[in-house]
């Protein structure tokens, strides 16, 4: 019962509560794409307890990696505990509405939308999964590989591979290259 | 829209706009007051030295339910991971279950009717409903028993635990559990109960430093005060700990990681904490004085 020795729980509710502040709306994002609200919501809150009983072990300078992290530990642990089973795909679905589609209405590119969705959603989830973490929550290559719990080159060839997968459907639902680089797949929304 | 934005673009504009989501101060307060409020193991500073060694975690003394935080204490031994909250062991019973199941409103009810029985026979009992509950209760201070010092559940939150009033025999066992009908989910639980007359146990916030050994608070007292009252109480095999307090004394740069030999330790040193060790041994965690 070397208990808590030099521990000060005031800090570390400090720290704690700025941490849950600043990531709050990040985890919740990233768990949405994955799950629907009721799901999103629980696994959000294990990833914060999670983070309270381990605040040690939450990087200083940048914990939203290592929260993303445990966030998908606890997602993939109720998807083992029989929890219905949703893909990003779908989940894109389901969260589109009328604001989703009109900058690619503006650009008459409605069509183009339903093909590079039909595209995505023809990836296997880990290819999907590995593709949003850098286009939809801007995490670099380490960040990323933190998040999925592998190294950063292991990272970098899966998302070589997941990109070349997204492109070879995207030929085949549109018939050409020409509307979407294929180096160019990925990147922050701006 | 040009194509290279096209991953990015199907994100949907409600992952960027959580407004279905109770933002608002007083919720986000009262979601992190829930979750700072809840059961912790404490931060364990000095493992890395000891790599090869086994270590014993233990839960320390009992957090009234839904309260602050618990410490999680480590007590190097020379044992093979047999934990020491099992130094007195309960002694053989034959007897009804050690549990009591009630069904009632989609959950069943699961109540601790013997105390002191081995955490096996819990395992075996929710095992016997299809349930995968590691259940344990850890001696402590009497005002603590039945409340719950640790809980882990791996399914989602959803079991409830319940301080429903109960007697088992001379032992509090005012302790629960509420688990949904079809729970698979592993889930650990642990509850304090009454120390047995001389029984060690392990302190947390809240208790006296010592009292879980039998002495009196012993912070900040000397170690030769220390030792007297032991004497009086008849308290032998105490070993010592180095109890860190400067910054440069933190972690891997303690000084004796391993323990303090007793010549090292002098009679002025002051005492920080009292705690039980294994096989009956009492550990004092000492620094010289400041």
């Amino acid at each position: 019962m070397i208990v808590a020795r030099g521990e000060d729980t005031g800090d570390d509710a400090a720290r704690f509560t700025s941490i849950y502040r600043r990531n709050y709306s990040r985890v919740l994002s990233y768990a949405l794409a994955h799950d629907r609200r009721d799901v999103a919501e629980d696994v959000v809150n294990e990833t914060f307890l999670t983070a309270w009983r381990k605040l040690g072990e939450v990087p200083q300078d940048d914990p939203l990696p290592w929260l993303l992290r445990a966030a998908r530990n606890h997602r993939l642990k109720q998807r083992a505990a029989g929890r219905r089973r949703e893909t990003i795909a779908h989940r894109i679905g389901r969260l589109s509405d009328e604001r989703d589609l009109v900058a690619w209405d503006t650009g008459d590119l409605v069509a183009e939308r339903d093909s590079v969705l039909a595209a995505f959603a023809s990836l296997p989830e880990a290819d999907a999964e590995i593709l949003i973490l850098s286009a939809w929550y801007g995490l670099d290559a380490a960040q990323a590989a933190t998040v999925l719990g592998c190294t950063k080159a292991l990272y970098y060839v899966r998302v070589h591979r997941a990109r070349r997968r997204l492109t070879r459907a995207l030929h085949k639902e549109t018939g050409t290259a020409a509307m979407v680089p294929l180096d160019l797949l990925e990147g922050n929304r701006s | 829209m040009t194509g290279h934005r096209a991953l990015s673009a199907l994100k949907p504009v409600a992952l960027d706009d959580l407004s279905e989501t109770d933002q608002s101060d007083a919720g986000m307060e009262a979601r992190i007051a829930a979750i700072v409020a809840s059961p912790r193991p404490a931060r364990v500073t000095s493992t890395r030295r000891l790599p090869a060694r086994p270590w014993l975690l233990l839960t320390t003394g009992a957090v009234a339910a839904g309260a602050v935080a618990v410490a999680v204490t480590v007590v190097p031994t020379r044992d093979t991971g047999r934990p020491a909250v099992t130094v007195a062991p309960a002694p053989p019973r034959v007897q009804a279950a050690a549990l009591s199941f009630t069904r009632k409103g989609g959950y069943l009810t699961v109540k601790v009717t013997d105390p002191v029985a081995d955490p096996a026979r819990y395992k075996k009992e929710f095992a016997a409903h299809g349930l995968n509950v590691d259940l344990r209760l850890e001696p402590g201070p009497a005002r603590k028993a039945g409340s719950v010092i640790f809980l882990e559940d791996d399914g989602g939150g959803r079991v409830k635990t319940i301080s429903a009033p109960g007697h088992c025999g001379s032992e509090t066992c005012e302790v629960g559990i509420k688990i949904p009908l079809t729970y698979k989910a592993f889930v650990r639980v642990v509850f304090g109960r009454t120390a047995r007359p001389g029984e060690h146990y392990n302190t947390g916030p809240g208790d006296t430093p010592g009292e879980g050994v039998g002495l009196s608070d012993v912070r900040g007292r000397t170690v030769a005060d220390v030792l007297a009252e032991a004497r009086r109480r008849h308290i032998g095999g105490i070993g010592y700990r180095y109890q860190p307090t400067r910054p440069d004394e933190q972690g891997d740069r303690q000084p004796y990681p391993m323990g303090v030999p007793a010549d090292k330790v002098k009679g002025d040193w002051r005492v920080y904490d009292a705690a039980a060790g294994t096989g009956g041994e009492v550990l004092l965690f000492v620094h010289p004085p400041n």
